[in-house]
């Protein structure tokens, strides 16, 4: 989709500029755009195809810049999306282009109220940041659930999903290392004499750290953990093996104590003693009620 | 395949003698002995990879590539690329499998533009090689891990510590990259046009490592975690195999009594045998139900 908003920003020279919004563009609209902002269609398109390319290029006629902006799935938590993000200022225009609708720039981007070009640019990268936050802390809570089955799981899928929730950290974690070099990298534009902008310039960088702190800071977390938490899914094996043996030890003094009267060989008085039955295996019962108690006692016929 | 000229009338690559300083080259190493202006240099910068005298500069960068090892399967390689940079001509000097990658991908799109730009392009291939290279590996350690999940020997986790130790090359070639580029600008002139794209091709280069290496650090921290499901596989069978163990052991347990030489209960009834199989596989059944619902045989 192409859509052009007229005088919707300001140039570095207070001139009104448009907004092209190229949102999962078709081939002609991409086509249509390269001929009205006169470049070369390649530009739009190596950026939506994810090529490996520098996160912030300036030519001649041209400045363009790109980050990922994590969208949440709906109805799925801790689940996101990394969708690149372009902007390009060519003479008249600023371009956004996206795979998918990135709902804030309709709220920052305000033709009643049109704001200089590098303050919008760091105003959406600021946006990004805070989206960063929530998406990082949803991941983040996952580990909670996780943590809760550990306590029962006697198989790694409690590990498998801490590998992924490391995963999507990692994810963000990159996206968010390319927003700081592109934030680093702006401080080069900024006209010099600005200081409100220069101010915004340094609350972005300083916030942005702050996200990539904790976002580092949860992953190492993870990182440490995990390695703990296969040894409490071993631990719990451990804990059947132990009961398991228990049980086994339990089960194998019967095979010496009746064993012991089944001998073929003369028992004495045993074979015609009317309460020899009685009497041997309520000595059975009675070793194996004291094994037992020694066991428990000692935590082996526990199992948790 | 010696030494190519891209021939811009023609829009093709030519093979050509031998390098002369005018246009862009591609050459293999054997081609370099053909063309003797381009030698002294290159020795000099095998030795020192990077050599610098007046508007010329001559780097010798390392590529990440891709190949199938026979026992563990796709793994990076690290080769090697010698640019030889003057104002009116690029020679790239590259072992012959790169050739192609350099004809199609890197040089595809930028054969009529200047050498300053050539250049450019190609020092930021060389850098991105890595990025591609690792996203590949870190593709195939997600793989790889994934087949851990039923592993009982180490082969999984043997190539899991090949790829670690991959991604690690990777962020040693970067930082040796890192370190050419900042020699590079520093024996380059301030004016000279060369100086900014050395400049960015440092950023970026910066940019990739530091993403590389955040990469390699976070797998390689959680490698361990690898063992302990592996080690759980093996302790699932053990453990499976233990409670059929207890549950062969049941019924020899409670049938044991009725061996004794004494009077027994029911000796008698008809259908004791019959009973008494009943009783010890009820029994054993009832602790085979109690042992299922708390995940003994889960596998």
């Amino acid at each position: 989709m192409m859509r052009i908003i007229r005088d919707s920003l300001l140039s570095g020279n207070a001139n009104r500029r448009s907004w092209m919004a190229l949102t999962d563009p078709s081939t002609s609209e991409l086509t249509q755009a390269a001929a009205t902002l006169d470049i070369p269609e390649s530009f739009l398109r190596k950026r939506l195809e994810g090529e490996a390319s520098r996160p912030l290029i300036k030519e001649e006629r041209l400045i363009s810049l790109q980050f990922q902006v994590p969208m949440p799935e709906a109805g799925v938590a801790g689940q996101f999306t990394l969708v690149p993000l372009s902007l390009y200022f060519v003479p008249g225009y600023f371009v956004t282009l996206a795979e998918r609708e990135i709902p804030f720039l309709n709220r920052l981007i305000d033709p009643q109220k049109p704001r200089k070009r590098w303050e919008l640019v760091l105003r959406i990268i600021a946006e990004v940041t805070r989206n960063y936050l929530p998406t990082a802390r949803s991941v983040t809570r996952e580990m909670t659930v996780v943590e809760r089955d550990l306590r029962q799981a006697q198989r790694h899928d409690v590990v498998y999903r801490g590998l992924d929730i490391n995963d999507r950290l990692l994810a963000l974690d990159l996206g968010l290392l390319q927003l700081e070099y592109v934030v680093s990298e702006i401080a080069h534009f900024l006209p010099a004499g600005d200081t409100f902008l220069m101010e915004l310039h340094e609350d972005t960088r300083v916030e942005l750290s702050q996200v990539r702190d904790q976002v580092d800071s949860d992953q190492a977390t993870l990182s440490e953990l995990l390695e703990s938490y296969a040894y409490v899914v071993h631990n719990n094996v451990n804990h059947l093996f132990k009961f398991m043996a228990a049980l086994i030890i339990l089960a194998t003094i019967p095979l010496f104590i009746p064993g012991a009267v089944a001998m073929n060989v003369p028992l004495g008085p045993l074979p015609h003693w009317r309460y020899g039955f009685a009497a041997v295996t309520g000595g059975l019962v009675l070793v194996e009620m004291l094994t037992a108690g020694v066991f428990y006692r000692m935590g082996w016929l526990k199992l948790d | 395949m010696g030494c190519q000229f891209y021939d811009k009338t023609a829009g093709a690559w030519t093979v050509a003698e031998h390098y002369t300083a005018d246009g862009l080259f591609l050459l293999t190493p054997e081609a370099v002995n053909r063309c003797p202006q381009l030698e002294a240099v290159l020795q000099h910068c095998s030795e020192q990879r990077l050599y610098c005298q007046n508007t010329e500069i001559t780097l010798r960068l390392p590529v990440a590539l891709l190949e199938q090892d026979a026992r563990f399967g796709t793994v990076a390689r690290m080769a090697h690329l010698t640019l030889h940079h003057t104002p009116r001509s690029l020679a790239i000097l590259g072992e012959e499998a790169l050739i192609p990658t350099l004809q199609r991908d890197w040089l595809g799109d930028l054969r009529h533009s200047a050498m300053d730009e050539l250049l450019q392009r190609v020092l930021l291939s060389s850098i991105y090689s890595h990025e591609r290279v690792a996203r590949v590996l870190v593709e195939r350690l997600q793989v790889l891990r994934m087949a851990l999940k039923t592993a009982m020997g180490n082969v999984e986790l043997r190539q899991i510590v090949v790829l670690n130790r991959d991604l690690g090359e990777l962020v040693i070639a970067l930082r040796e990259t890192g370190l050419i580029l900042r020699d590079a600008l520093r024996a380059t002139a301030g004016e000279s046009p060369v100086y900014p794209l050395l400049d960015a091709a440092l950023r970026e280069q910066r940019r990739i490592e530091d993403g590389v290496n955040l990469i390699h650090q976070r797998y390689l921290a959680v490698t361990n975690a690898y063992n302990g499901i592996i080690q759980n596989n093996a302790h699932t069978v053990m453990k499976v195999m233990t409670v059929w163990l207890a549950l062969l052991m049941m019924p020899i347990a409670f049938i044991m009594p009725w061996h004794m030489m004494t009077p027994l209960p029911l000796e008698h009834w008809h259908y004791l045998w019959f009973g008494l199989l009943a009783y010890v596989f009820g029994v054993t059944w009832l602790f085979a139900r109690w042992a299922g619902k708390h995940g003994f045989f889960s596998m």
